[in-house]
């Protein structure tokens, strides 16, 4: 940015430079200096109504020196940074002011703490230990008003809301819907429903995450588990091609939820409801736990005997090598790079072929309002929510595959084609198959017909799945697998950037990653993989494939900048209280 | 003893004082048809400027400086935006003006439209004045039929001025200008951030200018009997005249219009007085903080005036309170006005009005606490100067002044539980709840 477009200004004693056109509050957080608020939000326009990050500003006069203490603070998230200001944070004024509005947020809401699952992750809570005074000088009736599910995902408890407007901006200028409207006035000023709506838009999910306070929670996550007991892992969706980044929220190696984490190249601060909700298979009751070989039909009432892995794997093993050449691999876009790497190091890939989940509905997103161009009201917040050129601010891939790229440029477009499938198949049915290795375990995957009559015709068939679905019926051997939260690796997102991703929780009884499969397979093969590692096999992977050329392993974890105290907090594994302003004690309402 | 000068009121009485014919009987549409034919837009905003036509809505801003913000080299349409959301407490000359010379609006405003090349007005009506609706309806009507609204008009080239009278839905909010803009643009009407303000991106993000709707019908006179005229009213600071609303404790209540600089005593006598000693005097409107009679009386009023003593003259809406009026009632109905009309956007005024009027309830209805005087101060100095709009002023300053002035009146109903002023009748038993 050239030098014209910033300017520098002077926050809490520290110099410090800002671009042009942007917020105090924008570059106090920039430089690390955290001011409190609630109804701003970096991707949502400035509403400036939570008066939460009231600080005190000395404009610069006209001799150039700081012109002498306001008569009152000013809110940093609607004050422009200009050279030469001088903004203090921490002044009497500031926190006289913070102390005022927190006391005020707080005489109607609910001392529900205990029971509200925001708690733990509340900014009001937390705010109120920082900077609240630790007791309240009210003596009325609270305000009462209901609770009600605005949509399948999203319940609203009105006692809890303080009238930011972040999830009605948010149906607004993200989600391209008006759902969500205020209704009322003043004290009895309340979130509801627009007439007529049900707030079930692919997105709504979005709007627990933006609620400072525990007004909008998700009814999924209703009443399951306290925040803190969560442990939190990073990780990538895998439920379409755009690659959102997520963190994994699990307890006791039990998922509870799926978060959103800020990426602003690839899903802003977003996630969809189906990203959101879409980790319910990893708990699902058909899990495969063991592996297993399948008898046939002459056997009566037995229908399978248990193998360990090492005896699976030995068996697997003898399969392939006794049918050579009329061995064939099927890999699917749920597999990461490196293991489709390991794959295909271990397997010719002119004898691999790829199935996906069928392509679904693109869904793109675009703001309620127009564009600037024609509204030069809208703030330029609303820019920085698009992260697509043709102004979507969000985008649900019609590829409903997390990693069909890496596929393409590991195993090669042929290897990924329809015609190789058939011809796979075709081969199958015509018996010139002897041992087919079937990759599936993608959730809500339901094999075509083609597929599951082609096996029939296969001698051995070696599946690898999640569930006990209908390929591992149609197998010869089941080796149970691995969910995409149980494993390491890289997925490479339909617009070509290689993201990490991380095990939350440990595979299930018997259930090994895919790479640990290859691994294991490789050495009874006698061609042991160069290694077991995910972070090795990238590194090789970058090595011999163009496609990937110069990428890190390090790169490939984009870490979110912790602005957020509750991000900031998680990431360094502290309380969210742990703050340098924390230590005047008192309680949460 | 200063006389009223009639001149928006000159025929208000009249029956049809509001028709067309009426108006261009007593000379209308003529000083806008001179000052749009014979003045360049720069010497018209200049004429207004060494006019010292301050804005008779409330805030008093230079009329004049208010146009010249507006840029001049834009192709973005610019809007002319009319107030006459008048819903403060004890003022009416607005809707006086609306409902009865509702012409010399649509002529002030093609001056202003002329001086800041404008061609599409609107007028902001609060919603509980259907006559006044009616009437300037009709009278926009009117002006179409006669060419002085559509387009060329006075046979000026190019020089068109649209006009849309716009119905409020009640809510008092609306009066704040930015509030009134997004009531019009069909949102919520709340407040909006400043900067950006209105001269530059107003009504749907273009140039506005926004009036109030009397200022804008003083200016035919001011155009045509010319600076003197209206400079020979008031004072250097404060020139010209203002129709007060006065109320209260008065015998004639209504309109007067008079120039600015009277007294509270002129006024007081022009209304007839009153027969009982009197106690507290507010000047400027609702919103402005309370003075003490007999200290008060010779107060004028002007822009300084009053701030000189300690409020504002505002909208110059004086309530007039005799001796019997209990102070704690008094703010105790003014707290449940602005509870009821906060729209609540801002965390202060949201729930700073809600808490004080639970506060002065509870007071009036004989249930004060020791410490709730000081709780009451605390809400008004955590809400003034935090909001976006002055909206916590507006209901801050009350609590302020009332307990200010007449804290004893407020220490003694919370000890003994009851009104202590002369014959005042509680309001609570009869608003409880």
């Amino acid at each position: 940015m050239a030098e014209a477009d910033k300017v520098k200004l002077t926050i809490d004693g520290v110099e410090v430079e800002a671009p042009r056109g942007s917020m105090v509050l924008e570059a106090a957080l920039d430089a690390g200096i955290f001011v409190p608020h609630y109804c701003f939000h970096r991707a949502l326009s400035v509403a400036g109504n939570c008066r939460m990050c009231m600080v005190e500003v000395w404009p610069r006069g006209r001799d150039g020196k700081p012109m002498g203490p306001p008569r009152k603070p000013s809110i940093a998230c609607a004050t422009e940074v200009a050279d030469g200001m001088v903004v203090k944070t921490k002044s009497a004024m500031a926190h006289e002011a913070r102390q005022g509005v927190l006391e005020f947020l707080l005489i109607n809401h609910p001392l529900d703490c205990p029971v509200c699952d925001q708690a733990g992750e509340c900014d009001l809570q937390d705010f109120s230990f920082q900077f609240g005074r630790g007791e309240s000088r009210f003596r009325e009736e609270k305000a009462i008003k209901g609770a009600k599910d605005f949509g399948p995902e999203v319940r609203f408890y009105g006692n809890r809301c303080i009238n930011c407007t972040r999830c009605v901006r948010f149906t607004q200028e993200i989600a391209g819907s008006s759902d969500l409207v205020q209704v009322h006035r003043g004290g009895r000023n309340v979130i509801d429903l627009a007439d007529g709506a049900v707030f079930d838009h692919p997105l709504s999910g979005n709007v627990v995450d933006l609620c400072p306070v525990g007004a909008l929670v998700s009814r999924d996550f209703l009443h399951k588990s306290r925040v803190w007991h969560l442990d939190r892992t990073d990780s990538v969706c895998p439920h379409c091609s755009t690659g959102c980044n997520i963190e994994v929220h699990t307890q006791d190696e039990v998922v509870q939820r799926i978060k959103p984490r800020h990426n602003p190249h690839v899903n802003g601060y977003w996630i969809c409801d189906r990203g959101r909700l879409g980790y319910h298979h990893v708990h699902a009751d058909d899990r495969l736990t063991a592996a297993r070989r399948n008898l046939g039909p002459e056997h009566e009432g037995e229908v399978s005997v248990r193998l360990s892995f090492q005896e699976a794997i030995a068996e697997a093993g003898a399969a392939i090598e006794r049918a050579g050449e009329r061995a064939y691999a099927i890999a699917n876009a749920w597999l990461t790079n490196e293991e489709l790497f390991a794959l295909q190091t271990l397997w010719p890939t002119d004898r691999i072929g790829l199935i996906a989940r069928p392509p679904g509905e693109e869904q793109r997103f675009y703001p309620k309002w127009g564009d600037a161009e024609r509204n030069p009201s809208l703030p330029r917040q609303h820019e920085r929510g698009k992260l697509y050129e043709d102004g979507a601010t969000f985008v649900i891939e019609a590829d409903r595959n997390p990693n069909r790229t890496g596929a393409l440029r590991i195993l090669g477009e042929q290897a990924c084609s329809e015609q190789r499938l058939d011809a796979i198949l075709s081969a199958a049915l015509a018996g010139e198959v002897e041992t087919l290795l079937v990759f599936s375990g993608m959730p809500d995957y339901h094999p075509p017909e083609v597929l599951t009559g082609a096996l029939a015709r296969v001698a051995n068939v070696i599946v690898v799945d999640l569930f006990d679905g209908p390929l591992a019926r149609a197998a010869s051997l089941v080796l149970p697998g691995a969910a995409v939260f149980e494993k390491r690796g890289t997925f490479t997102n339909g617009r070509g950037r290689t993201q990490r991703i991380d095990m939350a929780r440990p595979t299930p009884g018997q259930a090994r990653t895919e790479l640990e499969i290859l691994f294991a397979l490789g050495r009874a093969l006698g061609r042991p993989l160069p290694s077991g590692s995910p972070k090795r096999l990238f590194e090789l992977l970058v090595e011999q494939n163009e496609a990937f050329a110069g990428l890190r392993w390090a790169d490939t974890h984009h870490v979110a900048p912790a602005w957020s105290p509750h991000m900031a907090a998680a990431r360094k594994g502290l309380p969210v209280l742990a703050s340098p302003c924390a230590g005047k004690g008192g309680s949460s309402a | 003893m200063t006389e009223p000068v009639k001149v928006l009121t000159e025929f208000v009485h009249e029956d049809e004082s509001w028709t067309i014919d009426r108006y261009l009987r007593a000379g209308g549409y003529e000083a806008a048809r001179k000052a749009c034919t014979e003045m360049q837009p720069e010497e018209i905003i200049d004429f207004v400027k060494r006019s010292g036509l301050r804005g008779r809505g409330g805030a008093g801003f230079p009329t004049g400086l208010k146009w010249s913000f507006v840029p001049k080299d834009t192709d973005r349409p610019k809007f002319l935006a009319l107030n006459g959301d008048e819903s403060e407490p004890g003022t009416f000359k607005d809707r006086l003006v609306m409902e009865r010379w509702p012409h010399s609006i649509i002529e002030g405003a093609l001056i202003a439209c002329r001086a800041v090349g404008i061609s599409t007005v609107y007028l902001y009506i609060r919603g509980e004045m259907p006559l006044g609706y009616r009437r300037l309806v009709g009278a926009v009507k009117e002006a179409y039929d006669r060419g002085f609204l559509g387009k060329n008009i006075f046979g000026i080239d190019g020089f068109d001025v649209d006009m849309t009278i716009h119905r409020g839905a009640g809510a008092y909010i609306c009066g704040e200008e930015t509030g009134m803009l997004s009531s019009i643009e069909g949102g919520r009407g709340y407040p909006k951030l400043k900067p950006p303000f209105p001269a530059v991106s107003g009504l749907f993000g273009m140039p506005t200018v926004v009036n109030n709707v009397v200022t804008i019908a003083y200016l035919p006179y001011i155009f045509g009997r010319g600076i003197e005229w209206w400079r020979s009213f008031g004072t250097e600071k404060s020139p010209g005249l203002m129709p007060y609303s006065v109320s209260g404790h008065v015998e004639r209540r209504g309109v007067y219009e008079l120039p600015l600089g009277v007294t509270l005593r002129e006024l007081f006598e022009l209304a007839g007085g009153w027969s009982r000693p009197m106690k507290a005097v507010i000047p400027g409107g609702s919103s402005s903080k309370v003075l003490r009679l007999p200290d008060a009386w010779d107060v004028p009023m002007t822009f300084e005036g009053p701030m000189e003593a300690g409020s504002m003259l505002g909208s110059a809406a004086v309530v007039f309170m005799d001796e019997t009026v209990c102070m704690v009632d008094a703010l105790y109905n003014l707290l449940r006005f602005y509870e009821h009309e906060s729209c609540g956007q801002c965390t202060p005024c949201r729930e700073g009005t809600g808490w004080s009027v639970k506060i002065v309830r509870r007071i009036a209805q004989g249930k004060g606490r020791p410490g709730d005087i000081e709780t009451l101060l605390g809400i008004a100095d955590q809400a003034i100067g935090k909001t976006i709009c002055v909206f916590a002023e507006a209901f801050g300053w009350p609590i302020q002044s009332y307990v200010a002035l007449f804290r004893d009146e407020f220490e003694a109903y919370i000890r003994k539980g009851a009104h202590v002023a002369h014959g005042a009748q509680p309001q609570a038993a009869a608003h409880a709840g």
